[in-house]
């Protein structure tokens, strides 16, 4: 304890430097470009710096690094809310409540809510890292493919939990994720399944352009035929309704937590990822909310779990880097690539030997933090003003948005054309009644599940005992259990003793009560008649 | 010195923020032009790398550390982009190479994935014998690295293990066709053992899996473990390669230890286009020939543990068709042709 403090307070002396400020705010700065737009990816920016970064001290390149990638969690939300428009694989959940707020005339507050999430996530996941750093290490070296299987059962069995009316709906748009998913390369056996004879598709559907598809353009088309002369968005005049009320942060501060301690842990498991601990964040943060009616309709708790998981991640997956050398993430490859050119080794011994390199980066992230925060927070009355942009010309540019980056991946016009038949999917699923969410978390989760059970039973020579002989797994098992019984159990227990909840936000947003209440009927006949 | 540095990182930023923001993933500089100095030498306008790998995968990392060597040493005189063209695990760089019949301005990194992927991915008709073959730089001897707390001190103490416990001892590492796992499946053929292959896509969940116990050994390259071995971790007790490894040249190779296999080498080289006019071809081939004599490259070979072996043209040519077949006898011995 007393170790970490004294290396992060040499480690904030070293941050503190003109030269190593400088880098941190291009970096943070960098990364919120690139989170903001689709297309260009954090490792690939990252990598295109790597040249850059020879020329400079090695815990500087680092600091940069680190910056673009946390910054580009911050950055991601932006258009997510907006727009519909995911800009980076981690906020794709963020989307799912964070637009409707935006619809409803709260795109500010949301915006807030994720600034504000993930900056408290940021450092709680931070401190993680700072304290915790060998201890989590330990967990994620003892996490076998058993144990991921069993996380990811948790995850899948969620699918239920995005459900909108109908949970057989949701299923089975859930299978259809998952069916997806199984297009491309199998590792296991080095054959293609449902390739088509296409090497586009080889390495898999493009998870870019099918959730752009299924929520931007499916959105747009969605919009354009119920286009009835009245306006979509409301967008609200006072500066004052731009930002997230106390009650906002209220409702918000159990998702934050939530999703700050979900976030780092997952991060920091190699090969689970942001984009994973997202989607764990958001269903358990609905599993256990009071009101899990209102997710999937713009609650900001919604906003804030998954925004605030995938910014500890972020802090979570320096772990397994800095203390095994163990990259969990494409950008963190390349940032351990860079250590090597500097002849430096991150591993075990990592943090003893070289604390001039590791204090520093890990300080620079607070102050990264605490950057962004100021950065994000004034950009929102910007950012919100968008939703003022005429239709006519504001669809377009989402369209052209889209294209632009999907194209940009991969520069294939193939993922173009993937991106105009989910586009079209997504529309006839609005049409019917079908959610996505259940589809975009099946395809995210479902191959993860997929190659832990069969990694499992490789181990195990084809015994399904291994998923009960091994304590984590089972504790894993248990507690899938639980997050389902206990909230089940406690709302029984409240019911048979009601009491009022005073607290409790009503379901009008406070700007449509505060005079617009016509127009928000307005909106929620709309929905009604768009479904 | 440090303040010439900090300009050149900023120049650099200036032009790479610029870049960034028009959404591409070329790193063209383009300081300084690239045209012909003296008019009669062969010099490409606008040239690009390609990499079957996306950002930060071990092809991408090696063909970008490449590059900036090649300016550092001023091997060339204008920066090359470098292009991932992930689709199907070097079938879409293949194919891309291939539209580009004549042009002089593409050429690529290629591994041993080139030669597997066209005899197991459906739809990967190209093959490198599409293509011109301009030069084969290293050999990445891979080294077989155990837990620390392992009873295993040598290859023949696994394979005794495996004999008698067939089907129980695991082997992870890749995808079932990369490197490692089809020299695993020709140890297993040549001894006749059978063992379990555990696949993971990082490399970091396969370290994973050799430290929690879930998997007895694993073929990697030596970077791969060289922290956990500081660390006292993990142990190399083999070399998977004829040649011994830079970075652990006491662990014995397979033959030291008396098996007689056909192994598959890791191999990085270089292709381009088919077609391309002969003073192109020559100016590629310079380059590279020029680079494995600098020293940042011996530097940077040795600490990644690489045996720098040029081939060029002709001789490299041959030595694919030689691994081509290595390859596809391992594949049937694994089962996967």
């Amino acid at each position: 304890m007393t170790e970490a403090l004294q290396g992060l307070s040499g480690g904030f002396a070293a941050a503190l430097t003109m030269t190593n400020l400088f880098w941190v705010i291009f970096g943070v700065v960098a990364g919120t470009t690139i989170g903001v737009l689709p297309g260009l990816g954090t490792p690939a920016t990252i990598a295109i710096l790597l040249p850059l970064s020879v020329n400079l001290e090695p815990a500087t390149a680092l600091i940069m690094m680190a910056g673009i990638y946390y910054g580009s969690k911050y950055g991601g939300s932006t258009t997510s809310i907006l727009l519909n428009i995911p800009g980076e694989d981690a906020s794709v959940v963020t989307a799912i409540d964070g637009y409707q707020m935006a619809k409803q005339g709260r795109a500010g507050p949301a915006l807030g809510i994720a600034a504000i999430g993930s900056f408290v996530a940021g450092t709680v996941g931070l401190l993680g890292l700072t304290f915790l750093a060998p201890a989590v290490a330990d967990l994620a070296v003892i996490f076998g493919p058993p144990e991921y299987t069993a996380l990811m059962a948790v995850g899948l069995s969620m699918v239920v939990l995005l459900a909108g009316r109908s949970q057989i709906k949701a299923i089975i748009a859930g299978l259809g994720g998952f069916l997806l998913s199984t297009i491309g390369i199998d590792l296991f056996s080095g054959s293609t399944r449902f390739t088509m004879e296409r090497i586009e598709l080889a390495n898999g559907v493009e998870f870019v352009a099918l959730c752009i598809g299924l929520f931007a353009i499916a959105e747009v088309m969605v919009n354009v035929e119920a286009k009835t002369g009245r306006s979509l968005f409301q967008v609200p005049g006072r500066v004052r309704d731009l930002f997230p009320k106390r009650r906002d942060l209220v409702e918000s501060a159990g998702a934050i937590g939530q999703g700050s301690i979900v976030g780092f842990f997952v991060g920091a498991l190699p090969g689970a990822g942001s984009t994973v601990a997202s989607f764990v964040s958001y269903t358990l943060a609905k599993r256990l909310s009071r009101h899990p009616e209102k997710y999937g309709k713009g609650s900001i708790a919604g906003v804030a779990a998954p925004e605030a998981a995938n910014n500890s991640a972020t802090a979570g997956s320096f772990v397994p880097l800095l203390t095994l050398g163990i990259p969990g993430s494409a950008s963190t490859a390349i940032m351990l690539g860079a250590l090597f050119v500097y002849g430096l080794q991150p591993g075990p011994r990592f943090f003893t030997e070289n604390p001039d390199v590791v204090w520093p980066i890990i300080a620079s992230m607070y102050i990264g933090n605490v950057v962004l925060v100021l950065l994000n927070l004034p950009m929102i009355p910007v950012f919100a003003s968008i939703l003022r942009i005429p239709y006519h010309i504001l669809y377009p540019g989402i369209i052209v948005i889209s294209v632009v980056g999907v194209y940009s991946l991969n520069t294939s016009l193939f993922d173009v054309w993937l991106l105009v038949i989910f586009g079209l999917l997504g529309y006839v699923m609005r049409k019917a009644d079908f959610p996505t969410a259940p589809m975009v978390l099946a395809f995210v989760l479902g191959p993860l599940f997929e190659r832990s059970l069969r990694r499992s039973l490789v181990i195990s020579q084809g015994d399904p005992d291994i998923f009960v002989t091994r304590p984590w797994a089972v504790a894993f098992l248990v507690l899938a259990v639980l997050i389902f019984v206990v909230p089940a159990l406690l709302r029984r227990r409240e019911r048979a003793e009601p009491e009022p909840a005073p607290g409790e936000p009503s379901p009008n947003t406070p700007s449509q009560q505060e005079g617009e209440d016509a127009d928000a009927t307005d909106v929620v006949l709309d929905e009604k008649h768009e479904q | 010195m440090s303040d010439t540095r900090m300009a050149r990182a900023l120049t650099s930023c200036a032009l790479v923020a610029l870049l960034t923001s028009a959404c591409g993933l070329q790193t063209d500089e383009s300081d300084g032009g690239a045209g012909a100095q003296d008019g009669e030498e062969f010099e490409p306008q606008d040239p690009e790398i390609l990499v079957h790998t996306g950002p930060g995968g071990g092809s991408d990392i090696f063909v970008r550390d490449v590059v900036s060597m090649m300016r550092e040493e001023n091997v060339i005189s204008s920066n090359w982009s470098v292009r991932n063209e992930e689709a199907g695990e070097g079938a879409g760089a293949m194919s891309y190479l291939l539209e580009r019949q004549g042009e002089t301005d593409t050429i690529s990194a290629m591994t041993t994935t080139w030669l597997t992927t066209p005899q197991t991915i459906e739809g990967a008709s190209v093959t490198v014998n599409d293509l011109t073959a301009v030069a084969g730089l290293i050999i990445e001897p891979e080294v077989m690295a155990v837990s620390a707390d392992s009873p295993y001190e040598s290859l023949t103490d696994f394979i005794e293990d495996a004999e008698s416990k067939p089907g129980e001892l695991v082997q992870t590492g890749g995808s079932t066709t990369e490197v490692g796992a089809l020299n695993g499946a020709a140890l297993q053929a040549e001894t006749g053992t059978d063992w379990q292959f555990l696949s993971f896509e990082e490399v970091g969940q396969r370290v994973t899996a050799l430290l929690n116990g879930d998997a007895d050994m694993m073929f990697g390259s030596a970077q791969d473990f060289a922290s956990q071995v500081d660390a006292g971790k993990l142990e190399i007790i083999a070399t998977i390669s004829p040649d011994p490894s830079p970075v652990f040249p006491d662990a014995p190779t397979v033959e030291d230890e008396g098996y007689d296999v056909g192994l598959v080498p890791q191999v990085r080289g270089v292709m381009a286009p088919p077609d391309i006019p002969e003073e192109a071809l020559t100016y590629y081939q310079d380059a590279f020939t020029q680079l494995l004599e600098t020293d940042s490259w011996k530097e940077y070979s040795e600490t990644n543990g690489l045996v720098t072996q040029l081939r060029v043209g002709e001789e490299w040519q041959s030595f694919l068709a030689e691994q081509n077949d290595r390859v596809a006898e391992a594949l049937e011995s694994a089962d996967l042709g």
